[in-house]
């Protein structure tokens, strides 16, 4: 297993519509392994491929960070096939390093999506586990969480990522 | 460069590419404006592009560009009914040309309209009672006419939960071409609020019928027998197919029960003068003849 390397906002491959996973074959079981491993590391209870520079629709999840193991899932080509109520919460984003804000997401969620064997699973979440989820899938449209905000918290976070890119730009 | 998995599929065009908002973020607005010109060249109706175009002209200094964008976004929200958003888009054009006169003509404008929005809720309630839906008129048929209604001057003078009490007191009629509302001296006392069609008042003279006035939508009948008991000045009929809202002392007096203002409700009502104005007419014609 690996450490993958985290694409950093405002990497491009972080706006791309990912591709739906085909083949469950060799390669997308170490990427997954790689993703679980990196996402521990960092530490974050999720991570999206394109994160990771892959464009396919896999994403892992693990709300207790490697505390439970039970906790670890990996959801290929997931969709969100039911949402209900309302959350909000404050998130982050392993590609958005340093930014935060508080953003409406549903309170609970069912997802559907295919596991490493190729079996249909649905999942059912509630509160952070549910926003975790939601973030991921997100991503694997292109879309990141200040996407969700309006009005002055857009503008303030409009300003925290301007400065990020400055200072990748810097680093690269 | 992001790892390609599973050769073979196509690579997505944007895969290399910032989105428009990244774009922004980063203040090449530049590049952001082609983009959202090259897709608002594709679908002219993309309100957020509009609108995200009227940041980046802001950003540009393009003032009276950013001016034009917001102006069209705000014209679409009113249009749609959303006037508090046109007003804000309004407000920001404002900003950026505060010595446009035609935006204050605007504001102004969309305020009014919103005002109305708020009299024909109320005013569409008062048509249902006036035995729209029970009589079989839809309520896309009562939206229809109240658009007729909107320019009579009683329903601009009237406010909405007025409007309201008078309508629901009110009985809708439907009358064929020819039908007779009034004869000439009689004293049936009724107000009659004409929705649709044309009414015609005429005087007997010299053994032919003469033409007073005609009326049409909006205009208010029967004043001067209803509030002043006088005389119906001329006849009075349908020169076409006729929807109109009829009130009678009943329904007077129901609109006057419990009226917050019923000293008010009457003025409008006096104000308005087409009998008056028809008595002098027929007055006028008679001793010239």
């Amino acid at each position: 297993m690996a450490i993958l390397a985290i694409r950093i906002y405002p990497d491009p491959i972080l706006r791309v519509k990912c591709r739906p996973v085909v083949e469950i074959d060799a390669r997308v079981k170490k990427l997954a392994a790689d993703m679980v491993e990196t996402m521990h590391a960092a530490p974050g209870v999720g991570l999206a491929a394109p994160q990771v520079g892959v464009d396919l629709r896999l994403a892992v999840v693990d709300v207790s960070i490697g505390e439970n193991p039970s906790d670890v899932h990996v959801l290929i080509n997931p969709e969100v096939v039911e949402r209900s109520g309302l959350d909000s919460d404050t998130e982050g984003c392993l590609s958005l390093p340093g930014i935060t804000d508080k953003v409406d997401r549903p309170a609970f969620v069912t997802v559907r999506a295919q596991d490493l064997g190729g079996h249909p699973i649905e999942l059912q979440a509630e509160g952070f586990h549910a926003r975790a989820l939601c973030h991921e899938i997100d991503h694997l449209d292109g879309i990141l969480f200040p996407d969700h905000l309006r009005g002055l918290r857009k503008e303030r976070v409009r300003r925290q990522l301007k400065k990020l890119a400055d200072e990748v730009e810097v680093h690269a | 460069m992001a790892i390609k998995w599973f050769g073979g599929g196509k690579k997505p065009p944007e895969l290399q590419e910032h989105s428009i908002d990244d774009l922004i973020v980063l203040e090449r607005y530049e590049e952001a404006g082609e983009r959202l010109r090259a897709r608002l060249k594709d679908n002219p109706n993309d309100l957020h592009s509009h609108l995200k175009l009227a940041e980046v002209y802001t950003q540009l200094r393009q003032f009276e560009r950013a001016v034009d964008e917001y102006g069209f976004v705000a014209e679409e929200y009113a249009q749609d009914g959303f006037y508090d958003k046109g007003l804000a888009l309004l407000s920001r054009a404002m900003k950026l040309a505060p010595l446009d006169s035609s935006l204050a003509t605007r504001v102004e404008k969309f305020q009014r309209d919103k005002d109305m929005e708020h009299v024909r809720t109320l005013a569409l309630e008062g048509l249902q009672k006036a035995g729209g839906v029970e009589a079989g008129t839809s309520m896309l048929e009562l939206r229809r006419l109240w658009s007729h209604l909107t320019a009579s001057s009683l329903v601009q003078h009237l406010p909405g939960e007025q409007l309201k009490r008078l309508f629901s007191n009110m009985e809708m009629l439907r009358l064929g071409a020819g039908a007779e509302l009034a004869r000439e001296g009689s004293q049936e006392a009724f107000l009659m609020l004409i929705v649709t069609g044309v009414v015609e008042a005429t005087m007997a003279s010299a053994e032919r019928s003469v033409l007073v006035r005609s009326f049409t939508t909006g205009d208010l009948l029967g004043e001067g027998a209803f509030l002043e008991r006088a005389p119906w000045p001329a006849d009075y009929r349908a020169a076409e197919p006729l929807v109109a809202l009829k009130l009678s002392r009943g329904g007077l007096e129901q609109a006057l029960t419990g009226n917050p203002d019923p000293r008010g409700f009457l003025e409008t009502l006096r104000e308005q003068h087409n009998d008056r104005d028809v008595a002098t007419s027929v007055r006028r014609l008679r001793g010239g003849s």
